[in-house]
């Protein structure tokens, strides 16, 4: 075993792209292909890293130490943070295409593509377009690892949108894990299943690692990294399509019944139907002093034209700007409508039927607005507009954040396991806010009046997560959060029924790992720990 | 009130050099893959380095910090210059002569690579 591509930062602590915490660490391992430049050796390169990783998990297995495969690190969540040691698969950008011979009767092998742990969104999107292909949903932004998107449940919107629904998950066919040092499997649903035999032979995987099972593979697709390492992901693609972006300023209360019911009466969609919505979103700016302009609509829906394109901004915000506008406006609340309105007004200008992919319509690579926080709230449609006036009632002293609705389909049955989208008619609201102490006891005190008055909701894996005090770098006004999310509550919040959606997460990952429980502590981390996800 | 200014003036002088040069600090050095000054590269996760470097004799011979990790189609994404409390110290003592910082980077990500359909 060559450890010779592995390179070993001697860094303690991490921290992630939005700069929400440092978390103190071991170390990380930047894994890297070892022909990078050579195209006849991309499939060697992906079959190569599995035997190296195994090799790295047991080295540090040996030490006692933990580890969890580390994405772009986007995730404002503790989810990709670990107390040991942290596998960088940045550089592990290798994919290919599947064959013919390597799917089963009834499948199109030429929708279906094997990525490298590596790939960001970006990547993905490039390298789908490159035959014509699509993610058939991601993000607003694509600079995160692909893995990373799926396993904390990661969102568009795509009401019509096939093959799957709303979240990037949806698209995964497999998955290609390394859970131990000695092995590696395949892992897809039982009923629909993709590859053949002769697929797992290229991939020099064994028949007996082949697992077809839909409430493990559906466990693993938010995995929150305790399923072992990603090595590869099956995505199933669309044809590559256009989307037609309008955005127009609006009276927020104008909208009430579209964002609670779906129902467009009066509402402007660009001459689209509602049928047509791909994307529907809207934002709320409180501190905008004409009602009739306080909030943003965004349509989107997919179009044949191409022209005129929409301009893709490079970079968004500026490092720490965003902690800089809280500190400001958290001593001066005076400024805050002023700082929000001209945030609103650079980052949100009404956009008149404009044409771009999947990728055009949300570009960000760079990370957006470090030094934001998030909160992003699933809930059930019809709850959405009684909690922005709970949100709106709370903010009596100008905090400065801003609301944000995106309406996502559900993630239906027995395959939502941990996912949020569990709603039938999703609602993901979201907190958006510059980073400070006061905002974050601000969106807690908004979660403590929601529950109050009944409003079921789950959290998105890759924001904010309200489990304590020590969760972001900028402190907490008072020693504890009044609405946390305990183990109980967790699993209450994704109970259906007699089904428990937690201990089925649980046990699933036991069987994973065939019930070894010094591998499964080996991918556990301390968000885990807390929120009882860990043997 | 000019001989209180004379007295203190060289106090003045000494206690702001001795506190600039104490002071640590932080910057960053984003580095450009285009011609608009932008980097669309994705940047990797982790501050790597963490290498001490020495400039001399007031910044005429500058440090040259070797990016031990480099691989050449990743690019060096961001560089981030620290000077802790005890750099700072030693720039004082050396008065400028000799002025340790630290320097760590973030590399760009690699390029992907289709291969053959398998």
């Amino acid at each position: 075993m060559a450890l010779s591509d592995f390179y070993k930062n001697q860094v303690t602590s991490w921290t992630n792209a939005h700069w929400v915490f440092v978390q103190a660490i071991q170390g990380i391992y930047d894994l890297h292909n070892h022909n990078p430049f050579d195209a006849s050796k991309t499939l060697d390169d992906y079959l190569s890293q599995v035997p190296e990783v195994q090799g790295l998990i047991q080295n540090l297995m040996d030490q006692k130490a933990r580890a969890r495969a580390l994405g772009a690190g986007w995730s404002f969540s503790k989810v990709g943070a670990t107390d040991g040691y942290l596998l960088n698969q940045q550089f592990l950008k290798t994919w290919f295409p599947l064959s013919p011979q390597s799917v089963v009767p009834g499948v199109d092998p030429q929708n279906h593509f094997l990525f490298q742990c590596g790939m960001s969104v970006h990547d993905v999107h490039m390298a789908l377009a490159s035959h014509g292909k699509s993610l058939p949903v991601s993000g607003s932004s694509c600079g995160q690892s692909l893995i990373g998107a799926f396993t904390t449940g990661t969102h568009g919107s795509a009401f019509n949108g096939a093959p799957g629904t709303g979240a990037v998950q949806d698209a995964v066919r497999g998955l290609h894990l390394i859970v131990s040092p000695g092995r590696q499997v395949w892992l897809e649903p039982k009923s629909k299943p993709v590859v053949n035999d002769a697929f797992l032979a290229k991939l020099q995987i064994q028949k007996a690692d082949h697992i077809q099972d839909d409430d493990l593979f559906h466990a693993a697709l938010n995995g929150l990294g305790g399923f072992g390492v990603i090595h590869g992901t099956l995505l199933e693609a669309t044809d590559l399509f256009y989307l037609d972006v309008y955005r127009y300023p609006a009276n927020f209360d104008s909208l009430k019944n579209a964002i609670t019911s779906f129902d467009f009466t009066g509402v402007d969609l660009g001459g689209a139907a509602p049928s047509q919505l791909y994307h529907f979103e809207v934002m709320n700016n409180i501190f905008c002093s004409d009602k009739n302009k306080a909030a943003v609509v965004t349509v989107m829906t997919k179009t044949t034209k191409t022209q005129p394109a929409i301009t893709i901004p490079l970079s968004p915000a500026g490092e720490e700007l965003a902690t800089l506008w809280a500190n400001i406006t958290g001593a001066v609340p005076a400024l805050v409508p002023g700082v929000v309105n001209t945030f609103f007004a650079n980052n949100y200008p009404p956009l008149n039927h404009l044409m771009g992919t999947l990728a055009d319509q949300n570009p960000f690579i760079t990370n957006v607005g470090p030094g934001s926080i998030v909160c992003s709230i699933a809930m059930d449609m019809k709850d959405c507009y009684q909690a922005m006036a709970i949100c709106r009632q709370l903010n009596n002293a100008n905090i400065p954040v801003w609301y944000e609705f995106r309406f996502v389909p559900q993630v239906s049955g027995s395959q939502k396991v941990l996912a949020f989208q569990r709603f039938p008619r999703t609602c993901v609201f979201e907190i958006a806010g510059f980073g400070s102490a006061n905002i974050l006891k601000y969106i807690n005190d908004c979660l403590v009046e929601m529950e109050a008055q009944k409003i079921a909701m789950t959290f998105h894996w890759g924001k904010y997560l309200p489990i304590d005090k020590d969760q972001t770098k900028y402190g907490y006004p008072q020693a504890d959060l009044q609405f946390k999310l305990t183990p109980a509550k967790l699993t209450q919040i994704y109970q259906d029924g007699a089904r428990d959606n937690v201990a089925v997460w649980k046990a699933q990952r036991l069987k994973l790992f065939g019930g070894d429980k010094d591998m499964m502590r080996f991918f556990e981390n301390e968000l885990m720990d807390k929120l009882g996800l860990s043997v | 009130m000019r001989i209180l200014s004379r007295k203190i003036l060289p106090f003045l002088i000494l206690s702001s050099f001795l506190l600039t040069s104490c002071a640590s600090f932080e910057t960053h050095v984003p580095v450009s893959n285009n011609n608009d000054g932008s980097n669309n590269a994705t940047p990797a996760t982790g501050w790597e380095g963490n290498v001490t470097v020495c400039s001399f004799l007031w910044g005429a011979i500058p440090g040259d910090p070797a990016i031990v990790n480099m691989k050449t189609e990743c690019g060096v994404h961001d560089v981030k210059i620290t000077r802790d409390f005890w750099q700072g110290l030693c720039s004082i003592l050396t008065l400028g002569a000799v002025s340790p910082m630290t320097v760590q980077w973030k590399l760009g990500s690699a390029p992907s690579r289709e291969g053959p359909p398998l």
